[in-house]
C-alpha cells in the first residue's frame, strides 16, 4: 500500500497515460503475433482465421527474396547512414567555428529536413530525368555525357543513398554540431597549450569526446534507414528488378497491397527481431568501446 | 513553491477565463464545421463517389450539373492517385460504417471484390433499367469490368477503357510499324543520342509500367499469361523472344534510364520532342495532340500497337456493399451508364466503352481515329482475367519483367551469349508462373476446372 499522498499523486496522473500506452503499444504487438501463427488474407472477410503455427516463420526463412530485400536493406542503411555521418561531422566542426554568415549556412542546411519524403522522392526522379532533369542537363553542358541513375542495380542503390544522405544529413549535422558544442572547453585549451596540432586535437580529443554522441546519432538514423519506405516507393518501387527493394517495401506489398495479413504480420515481426538483435549488440559494443 | 512541488498558478481569474473562453470556441467551432462536413451532409440527398485524379474524372465534373439538376443529388467526387486507391478501398469495404456511395474499380481488382462480397449485384438493377443496354458494351470489357465470369453475376458498369496502343510521330514515321521486329528495326533508325533523339518512349520501370507495356509484345508473339483454364503459360518460348526484344528497344531505342520510367516520364520525353513513338493508353492521343499539353502538338496519330493484339485495361462502376445512400447511389448509376452519358463525356475525349458511341457519326467526325480505337480495343485482353489475386499477379510480373530487362542487358554489355540470355529469362518466366500457381492454389482455383469465357476462352 502506497503511504507517501505524493506518490499517489503521480501515480494518479501517470496511470491514463500509462494505460493508453498499453493499448496503443502492447495491444497491436500482442494481435500481430497471433495474427503471425495464422494465414488469413483481408479478402476472406467474415472466414475465420486458419491456425498454421510457425508455418509463416518457416515459409519466411527459405523465402530468398526476403533475405536480398534484407541485404539491400542494410546496404542502403549503413551506406546512407555512413555517408551522412562523415558529411555531417565535417559540416558540424567547419560550423561550429564563428564566422560571418554562419547563422545563414546553418539556416540552409537544415531545408530538407522540411520537406515531406513523398515530395523528395519525387523532386529528386524528375531533377535526375536523364533529358529533362536539371543535374544530367548541367552535366552534359560540360562534359556531353548523358547520366543516367536508375539504369543498374548499383547506379540506383548508390542513387537512393545520395538522396537519402541529402535528406538527411541535416539530422545528423544537429546532433553532432549539438555534441560538439557541449564539449568541455578545458582539454582543448589544455592542448594549444601543449603545442598539439589541429589534426591530433580531433583525432586525440574531439573523437574520444564525442563518440557517445556519434555512436547514438548512427544508432537513431540507423534505425530510421532500416525502415525506408517512401523513397523506393517513388523512385524506384524496389527495382529494376529486385536490386533496391527494402524489408519496408516487402513486408508493406506483401500485407498492405496483396493482403497476406499472417505471411505480412510474421515477416515485420521477424524484421523487429531482427532490429532489437543489433540494436542491443550495437549499442553494447559501441558504448563500452568509447568509454574505453 | 507548491505543496507537491509544483509551481503555484500565477494567472489571475480573468486570465484563467479568457483561456477556457478560446478553448470552448474552438470546439464549438470544430463541432460545427464536423456537422456541416460530415453529418449534415448525410442528412441531405448528398453521394460521395471516390474516382481517381485524372482527365476523365474530369470530363464527368464537366457534365454533373445536369445530373444534379436533374434528381436533386448533390454529388461530392473525392479523386486520389491511382497508387493508394487499391488500400484505400479495401479500408473503407472492411468498416463498420460505409463512406463511399459509388466507386470505380480497376480490372485487376475485381474478383478481389466480388468475391469478399464487397461490391453490391446489379442484375436486379439492370432489369429495372432496360436502357442501359448491356449488350452494347464490347465483349472484351463486359467480362473484365461488368459481370463475373465465375458467379454470373454483373458487379460493375464498365466506366472507361485504357487499352494500349501505338503513338507515333507521322513527321517522323510514314507507316506504322505491323510487326515487333519492324517496331524495334524503325525505332532504332531513327535514334540519334547525340541529339537527344529516340525511337521510343518507353514504361520500364518495376511494377505495372513494364507489364503494361511488355505485354504487348508477348500478345504480339502469340504468348499469354493464363491459358483458358488459368494455369499460368507465361514461361513460353514465344514470351522469351518477345521479352528479348522488348529489352533491345529499352535499352538501345528507348532514352537512357527508360528502365525507371513511368508514364509522366515518358510522356515529357514524347511531347517534348525527344521520341517517335510510345506505347501508351489510346486516349492519349488526344494529350499528345493537344498544345496546352504537348510541344509536338498535331504531330502525333494512332495506330494499333504493333502485333495487332494489345494489353487492356478498365474501369468500371460499382455500389460498396455498405454505401449509406444505395437507392440515390443507384439514381446516379442509371445516368452515369446511360448511352446518352457515355456519347457526352466521348465528345469531350472519353474513352468510350460501348459499340454505339464508337460507331456513332457524331463522334467519329470529331475524331477520326476513332475506328482505329475501337479496332484497339476489340483486340486487347486485359493482363489477368478476374481473379482475386490480380494485383499481385501484375507485381510478379512486373518483377520478373524487370529482372528479363537487366538480362538482355548484361547481354548487350557482353557478359553472356544470346542463348544463355535467353535461357535466363526463360528461368524467370518459370520462377514467375511457379508463384502465380502458388498463390492461385492457395486461393482455390485449383480445386475445381474452370474454363474463362471470352475473351480470353472459346466463343
Amino acid at each position: 500500500m502506497i503511504r507517501d499522498p505524493r506518490k499517489k499523486y503521480i501515480i494518479f496522473f501517470l496511470l491514463p497515460s500509462m494505460l493508453i500506452l498499453c493499448v496503443v503499444g502492447l495491444f497491436p504487438f500482442f494481435y500481430v503475433l497471433i495474427l503471425s501463427f495464422h494465414q488469413y488474407r483481408l479478402t476472406w472477410w467474415g472466414k475465420p482465421w486458419i491456425f498454421v503455427g510457425l508455418d509463416n516463420y518457416r515459409y519466411i526463412v527459405d523465402w530468398d527474396r526476403y533475405w536480398k530485400s534484407a541485404l539491400n536493406t542494410i546496404i542502403f542503411a549503413v551506406g546512407s547512414t555512413t555517408l551522412e555521418l562523415l558529411i555531417g561531422l565535417a559540416l558540424a566542426l567547419f560550423l561550429s567555428r564563428e564566422f560571418r554568415g554562419r547563422g545563414i549556412l546553418r539556416t540552409l542546411i537544415i531545408i530538407p529536413l522540411l520537406i515531406p519524403p513523398v515530395s523528395i522522392g519525387l523532386m529528386w526522379r524528375f531533377l535526375l530525368h536523364p533529358l529533362l532533369g536539371l543535374i544530367p542537363w548541367i552535366f552534359k553542358s560540360f562534359t556531353g555525357v548523358t547520366l543516367s541513375f536508375f539504369e543498374t542495380g548499383s547506379t540506383a542503390m548508390l542513387s537512393l543513398i545520395l538522396i537519402d544522405t541529402w535528406e538527411w544529413l541535416p539530422f545528423m549535422f544537429l546532433v553532432l554540431l549539438a555534441g560538439l558544442e557541449s564539449l568541455p572547453k578545458e582539454p582543448f585549451e589544455a592542448a594549444y597549450i601543449d603545442g598539439a596540432s589541429r589534426w591530433q586535437i580531433f583525432r586525440h580529443i574531439t573523437l574520444p569526446l564525442l563518440r557517445p554522441v556519434m555512436v547514438v546519432a548512427f544508432l537513431l538514423k540507423l534505425l530510421i534507414s532500416l525502415k525506408v519506405y517512401d523513397l523506393i516507393y517513388t523512385v524506384t518501387t524496389g527495382g529494376p528488378g529486385h536490386t533496391t527493394e527494402t524489408l519496408s517495401y516487402l513486408v508493406y506489398r506483401e500485407t498492405f497491397a496483396y493482403f497476406w495479413m499472417g505471411k505480412g504480420a510474421a515477416m515485420a515481426l521477424l524484421y523487429e527481431y531482427m532490429i532489437i538483435v543489433f540494436a542491443v549488440v550495437f549499442v553494447r559494443y559501441a558504448l563500452l568501446k568509447a568509454r574505453g | 513553491m507548491g505543496r507537491y512541488g509544483v509551481m503555484a498558478s500565477t494567472e489571475t481569474p480573468k486570465k484563467k477565463l479568457i483561456f477556457a473562453a478560446v478553448i470552448l470556441a474552438i470546439i464549438v467551432i470544430a463541432g460545427v464545421s464536423a456537422y456541416y462536413l460530415i453529418w449534415k451532409p448525410a442528412a441531405e440527398k448528398v453521394i460521395r463517389i471516390y474516382m481517381e485524379d485524372m482527365v476523365e474524372t474530369e470530363y464527368l465534373e464537366q457534365i454533373l450539373p445536369e445530373f444534379e439538376e436533374e434528381t436533386g443529388i448533390k454529388v461530392i467526387i473525392e479523386k486520389a492517385s491511382y497508387e493508394v486507391m487499391h488500400e484505400k478501398l479495401v479500408t473503407v469495404f472492411t468498416s463498420a460504417k460505409g463512406y463511399y456511395d459509388v466507386i470505380i474499380v480497376d480490372n485487376p481488382w475485381v474478383a478481389e471484390f466480388a468475391e469478399a462480397g464487397w461490391l453490391i449485384p446489379l442484375d436486379d438493377f439492370l432489369q429495372e433499367h432496360p436502357e442501359l443496354n448491356v449488350n452494347d458494351y464490347l465483349l472484351s470489357l463486359w467480362w473484365t469490368v461488368g459481370a463475373y465470369w465465375k458467379d454470373n453475376k454483373t458487379y460493375m458498369l464498365p466506366w472507361y477503357n485504357y487499352a494500349l496502343a501505338l503513338m507515333y510521330r507521322t513527321d517522323i514515321v510514314s507507316e506504322p510499324p505491323t510487326t515487333w521486329e519492324d517496331f524495334y528495326s524503325l525505332a532504332l533508325n531513327v535514334t540519334n543520342p547525340d541529339e537527344d533523339f529516340y525511337g521510343v518512349a518507353a514504361q520500364a520501370r518495376r511494377g505495372y509500367k513494364v507489364v503494361e507495356e511488355g505485354l504487348n509484345y508477348v500478345y504480339g508473339f502469340g504468348g499469354n499469361v493464363f491459358d483458358e483454364h488459368l494455369k499460368p503459360i507465361i514461361n513460353s518460348t514465344e514470351a522469351v523472344e518477345a521479352l528479348f526484344l522488348y529489352g533491345l528497344v529499352v535499352w538501345k531505342a528507348a532514352p537512357p534510364g527508360a528502365i525507371n520510367w513511368e508514364f509522366d516520364e515518358a510522356f515529357d520525353a514524347a511531347q517534348s520532342g525527344h521520341a517517335a513513338m510510345m506505347i501508351t493508353y489510346n486516349w492519349m492521343i488526344g494529350a499528345l495532340n493537344n498544345p496546352n499539353k504537348s510541344a509536338t502538338a498535331d504531330k502525333w496519330m494512332v495506330a494499333q500497337v504493333p502485333g495487332g493484339f494489345a494489353v487492356l485495361g478498365a474501369w468500371g462502376w460499382a455500389i460498396p456493399h455498405n454505401s449509406p445512400h444505395k437507392d440515390l447511389a443507384f439514381q446516379f448509376l442509371a445516368w452515369v451508364a446511360h448511352p446518352e452519358t457515355e456519347k457526352k463525356l466521348a465528345l469531350m475525349g472519353h474513352a468510350p466503352t460501348r459499340k454505339s458511341t464508337f460507331l456513332d457519326s457524331e463522334v467519329n467526325s470529331k475524331f477520326p481515329y476513332m475506328q482505329t480505337l475501337y479496332k484497339v480495343v476489340n483486340n486487347s485482353l486485359p493482363i489477368v482475367p478476374p481473379v482475386t489475386v490480380g494485383e499481385q499477379i501484375v507485381h510478379i510480373l512486373g518483377r520478373y519483367f524487370s529482372d528479363s530487362l537487366l538480362i538482355v542487358k548484361d547481354y548487350l554489355d557482353g557478359k553472356i551469349t544470346e542463348d544463355q540470355a535467353k535461357s535466363q529469362i526463360m528461368s524467370k518466366l518459370t520462377a514467375a508462373a511457379q508463384e502465380i500457381y502458388d498463390i492461385m492454389s492457395e486461393e482455390g482455383y485449383y480445386t475445381e476446372v474452370f474454363t474463362l469465357p471470352p475473351p480470353w476462352g472459346p466463343g
